[in-house]
């Protein structure tokens, strides 16, 4: 590196030894008795040419490349401070593209390919039972984990983790609500992360259950729990901390950048699964009950590369069956051991070492979508940059051709104009970084919050500055390569005198013209796109929801922390019902065990009604929501006949039930339902239908009518009821602090979370708000680039044709007809352009089908408003040029040539 | 009339000249350039459109190394000092060259 620096300096310093050879050589001369003027000359006539020699000499000390890129840079940035109008158009489109693509990718990256930060990742997997349908969910029982865990014969350690929530009591923490992990005890030894600071949790932490180990209730932090709480203070080791009344020490902190397995969740606190009877008291899912079972916990473990996958599964399969049989009553259990009944579900092995993630599976997809929608955009702005590089070119065509002429190389020439386009590109590139940094965190506010904000580390991280760094020099190579190409054929640039011949410059508009056709072709796609997308949210925001969207707050409700036992539930239900009833301002109150749009859905069956047969295979399941009287006055869902609840009601010897229009339906044929019974099981009509309502949409706003099942809810005691209906006179998020006082002051512990129906709705069409939003703007960007690149041809092509147009005027044209000629030509362009793309359009959209709703994918009017929009946008790029055109004065045209 | 020969006498002489001067003394260019015309009684002058040129690719290869000084004249000057390396090289390329000589004497002698 020394001998590079002093290389370098030599190379600088060569004319000024040359200098001082010639000084030296006259000085001599005159010494031998020559006159100074003399001598001088002499000297320089027998030295010959300092700067050849000097060129030599540094060609001979080698370094001419580096010395070369250096002087192509200076050049190049040169060239570029000399036109400061393209430059900032080239530079500003390229970076709104590049940095579309790398907000895009960094949030697909951190959310779906990028690795856990755990030793060898690849070798991790997680079990997932597989039923019938296919899906595989992956949480299973503690005590099915347990069973893998002692007596698996194939892959050694299983570990095991669930999440829980607690609330945060120490000082300053406001009692936030913060999510902490159990796992077992190897879990941190089988994901292969060391402590940061004092010890992992062990095999021995969870070895007594309800107590944790030999050293008592520890617990480790986060590192992001352990900076907020404790200042990153060593002393925090051996300390307590308080979790859901539970006191435990603290015996160490996880790395920084561990955050557990759950991809977009950032747990606080890691503790032993034994735990779990204490911190999540009074629920013990460390045992089954009676014929329930809990799937709460992830089961992972390492398969070494050399272990066959199907050993593991079916040493894990034999064990699973093991665990069924103990669970299913005789006739089952015969049926299975005699063969005839097979399990109705199977164990498959799942890649764990990309985490986990709910979000995952609900915006790959449409992240997807946008990266294409992105690239799209990407490919526009580079169709305009290289668009804007070929008129350049031809401008420049006079300088390149000098540069050709003394005797630079072609290759020296193309070279010397893709360091301008990577010069470009990078600067492109740079500025998108920083947009992609500032967009990427709107994104992620975008997607869904829970009560837990929602983690997700997308800072540039080495992954996601090699993707801007490669896409840049991609982009810089993909514009620039054609344009330098071009510019320095030696057709093009072969002759100084005529540089203004046709042949040449219409060959170069021939091509800017293709350009811009494809560009308009390609915004055709996201037009297209937008329309859908946007399509698709206006039909989502205006289908009947069946409910009454407006004035209703629901609550989600968790009296787990108050201690209750079951038998006391329905007494709190009922007071929590009537505290909430007297805040002023509320019109109508129900408690039930779930939400409006809420996931999930809770099931009955076997389901008897009279006189229906259902189809063999089908399960017979009833969906069923347990509410009060006045559910559907706060819901707003109509009565279409017979009666709704009243307090009368729900007493479980005379069991009642209101049913939904889908019902009435599906399995009465339409007939009137009222007095008629259903039931379950060996009771097939303990339940009187006292009412019919409509149809309303349970999980999300895309659903099909549903059966559902209404009782009230003292008939199903004791039954958790986590959600309260809230409607309200005015505003109803006005109300939550009220509502939320009155809750707590049935116990300060309860656990409430208010959000008012209409965010609900909007967070349950996050997927599409994030496709719409994005790819609107995407669409606008792509006509902004349109009408650039448009506007660029037109204005370029009408400064050639000066002259023309100058005798076309002199001849008798008159304006309007400059302006009609200038702006036909453009909407020439733009009617090739969605020529081609709206074909493209047509194939291309089908990959948008599952996005959709009540849209199809070619839908004729998208597709019509797509082509219009752009003739319109091209219409208004020609007009400028055209005006100016019109406005030419034939004298000066004329004298122009 | 005799004018002084310019002519590369064989490929690497030059080089060997500019390392053996510079083996007794180190200089700069000039004083190199002149010091060969004197040594060869004129016979020999080196122009400095090569001089240069191979005193850098000497510089590259190592053999030589520069740094900047003060001419006899007072003039800031670059001074060339012959390396270890060029010393080797040196010995390579005047043995080489005896043994090349060797042989044209005895190819002459036969002739004669």
């Amino acid at each position: 590196m020394k001998r590079l620096l002093e290389r370098l300096r030599i190379r600088r310093s060569i004319s000024e030894e040359l200098e001082a050879h010639l000084e030296e050589k006259t000085a001599a001369l005159m010494e031998s008795g020559l006159p100074e003027a003399e001598a001088r000359l002499r000297a320089r006539r027998e030295f010959g040419n300092v700067m050849l020699i000097a060129e030599d000499s540094r060609s001979s000390l080698g370094w001419a490349r580096v010395e070369n890129l250096v002087m192509d840079l200076r050049y190049a940035f040169r060239m570029l401070r000399r036109s400061p109008a393209f430059t900032t158009v080239a530079v500003l489109s390229l970076a709104l593209g590049i940095g579309a693509n790398t907000a895009i990718f960094s949030l697909l990256d951190a959310l779906v390919w990028k690795m856990l930060p755990v030793a060898n990742p690849h070798e991790l997997w997680a079990a997932g039972r597989a039923g019938t349908s296919g899906k595989a969910s992956d949480p299973h029982s503690y005590p099915l984990y347990v069973l893998w865990r002692d007596q698996n014969r194939s892959i050694g350690s299983l570990a095991a983790a669930g999440s829980f929530t607690w609330r945060d009591t120490s000082a300053g923490s406001n009692r936030a609500a913060r999510v902490g992990q159990l796992v077992s005890g190897n879990y941190f030894d089988v994901l292969g992360v060391p402590a940061l600071i004092g010890r992992c949790l062990t095999r021995e932490d969870d070895s007594i259950e309800g107590a944790g180990g030999p050293q008592g209730a520890v617990a480790m932090l986060s590192y992001r729990y352990w900076s907020g709480a404790f200042h990153r203070d060593p002393a925090a080791l051996g300390q307590s901390i308080n979790v859901n009344g539970v006191w435990l020490t603290i015996v160490g902190v996880a790395p920084p950048e561990f955050f557990g397995i759950q991809v977009g969740s950032s747990p606080d606190i890691f503790l032993p699964i034994t735990l779990q009877p204490l911190v999540m008291a009074p629920e013990n899912l460390l045992h089954n009950y009676r014929n329930s079972e809990t799937t709460w916990v992830t089961v992972m473990g390492r398969i070494p590369r050399n272990v066959p996958q199907t050993e593991v599964r079916n040493d894990l399969t034999r064990l699973y069956a093991q665990y069924a049989l103990t669970r299913m009553n005789p006739a089952d259990q015969r049926a299975f051991q005699s063969g005839t009944k097979p399990l109705s579900e199977h164990i498959v092995l799942e890649p764990a070492g990309r985490g986990f993630s709910q979000l995952r599976e609900r915006f790959s997809q449409p992240l997807q979508v946008l990266m294409v929608l992105v690239a799209i955009v990407l490919l526009i702005a580079c169709s305009n940059v290289a668009n804007l590089m070929l008129a350049r070119a031809n401008v420049r065509q006079r300088e390149i051709a000098v540069r050709l002429a003394i005797g630079a190389g072609r290759f020296r020439v193309l070279r010397q104009l893709l360091v301008e386009s990577l010069v470009l590109s990078l600067a492109g590139g740079t500025l998108g970084l920083l947009f992609a940094v500032w967009s990427g965190r709107l994104l992620v506010g975008m997607l869904p919050q829970g009560p837990v904000p929602l983690m997700l580390d997308i800072g540039p991280d080495p992954r996601v500055l090699g993707f801007t760094l490669t896409v840049s020099l991609l982009t810089g190579l993909l514009f620039g390569l054609a344009p330098a190409w071009r510019a320095t054929r030696p057709a093009a640039s072969g002759d100084l005198n005529h540089q203004r011949t046709h042949g040449a410059k219409q060959s170069g508009m021939r091509t800017g013209r293709a350009v811009v056709v494809v560009e308009l072709a390609l915004a055709v796609q996201l037009l297209a796109g937008a329309g859908l997308f946007i399509g698709t949210l206006r039909n989502l925001d205006s289908v009947p929801a069946g409910f009454k969207r407006e004035h209703v707050l629901q609550l989600r409700i968790n009296v787990d922390a108050g201690g209750y036992s079951r038998s006391q539930w329905a007494t709190v239900y009922q007071q929590i019902g009537e505290r909430l009833a007297a805040v002023p301002g509320v019109t109508a109150v129900s408690l039930a065990n779930r939400g409006l749009i809420e996931a999930g859905v809770t099931r009955s069956g076997p389901v008897h009604f009279p006189g229906y047969l259902f189809p063999p295979g089908d399960n017979r399941q009833l969906p069923e929501t347990y509410i009060g009287p006045d559910y559907f006055d706060a819901a707003g869902i109509p009565l279409r006949m017979g009666r709704t609840f009243t307090s009368r009601d729900g007493s479980p010897s005379m069991q009642v039930a209101v049913v939904n229009e889908e019902v009435v339906r599906r399995y009465f044929a339409g007939r009137n339902p009222i007095g008629q019974r259903y039931g379950f099981g060996d009771s097939p009509d303990q339940i009187e239908i006292v009412g019919v309502v409509a149809d309303a949409k349970y999980n999300d706003l895309r659903q099909e009518a549903t059966p559902m099942a209404y009782y009230p809810w003292p008939q199903v005691m004791p039954a958790r009821l986590n959600a309260a209906v809230v409607r309200t006179q005015g505003d109803p998020a006005a109300l939550s602090a009220a509502l939320r006082r009155a809750v707590t002051s049935v116990h300060p512990d309860i656990f409430i979370d208010a959000r008012t129906l209409t965010s609900q709705i909007e967070g349950s069409l996050v997927r599409e708000r994030l496709l719409a939003h994005l790819s609107g703007f995407l669409g606008a960007l792509a006509m902004l680039l349109a009408w650039v690149g448009i506007y660029g041809v037109m204005a370029y092509g009408v400064a050639r044709r000066t002259s023309e147009i100058g005798v076309r005027m002199a001849l008798g044209a008159v304006p309007r007809d400059v302006v009609r000629m200038v702006v036909r030509e453009s909407l020439l362009l733009a009617v090739s352009g969605i020529a081609l793309g709206l074909p493209v359009a047509f194939w291309l959209t089908r990959f948008t089908r599952s996005f959709l709703f009540g849209i199809e994918p070619n839908d004729p009017v998208v597709l019509v408003a797509a082509g219009t929009s752009l003739l319109l946008v091209c219409a208004l790029a020609g007009w400028l040029p055209a005006s100016r055109a019109a406005h030419i004065d034939p004298t000066t045209a004329l004298r122009y040539e | 009339m005799d004018e002084p020969t310019t002519r590369d006498l064989f490929p690497g002489s030059l080089e060997m000249m500019i390392l053996e001067t510079l083996r007794r003394q180190p200089m700069h260019g000039y004083a190199l350039a002149e010091t060969i015309r004197r040594a060869s009684n004129d016979l020999l002058q080196v122009e400095e459109g090569t001089l240069y040129p191979a005193l850098l690719r000497m510089l590259k290869a190592g053999w030589v190394s520069a740094e900047w000084g003060v001419s006899a004249r007072n003039r800031r000057v670059r001074i060339y000092r012959i390396s270890a390396a060029g010393r080797k090289q040196l010995e390579r390329e005047v043995s080489a060259f005896e043994r090349m000589l060797e042989g044209f004497r005895r190819v002459m002698g036969t002739q004669s």
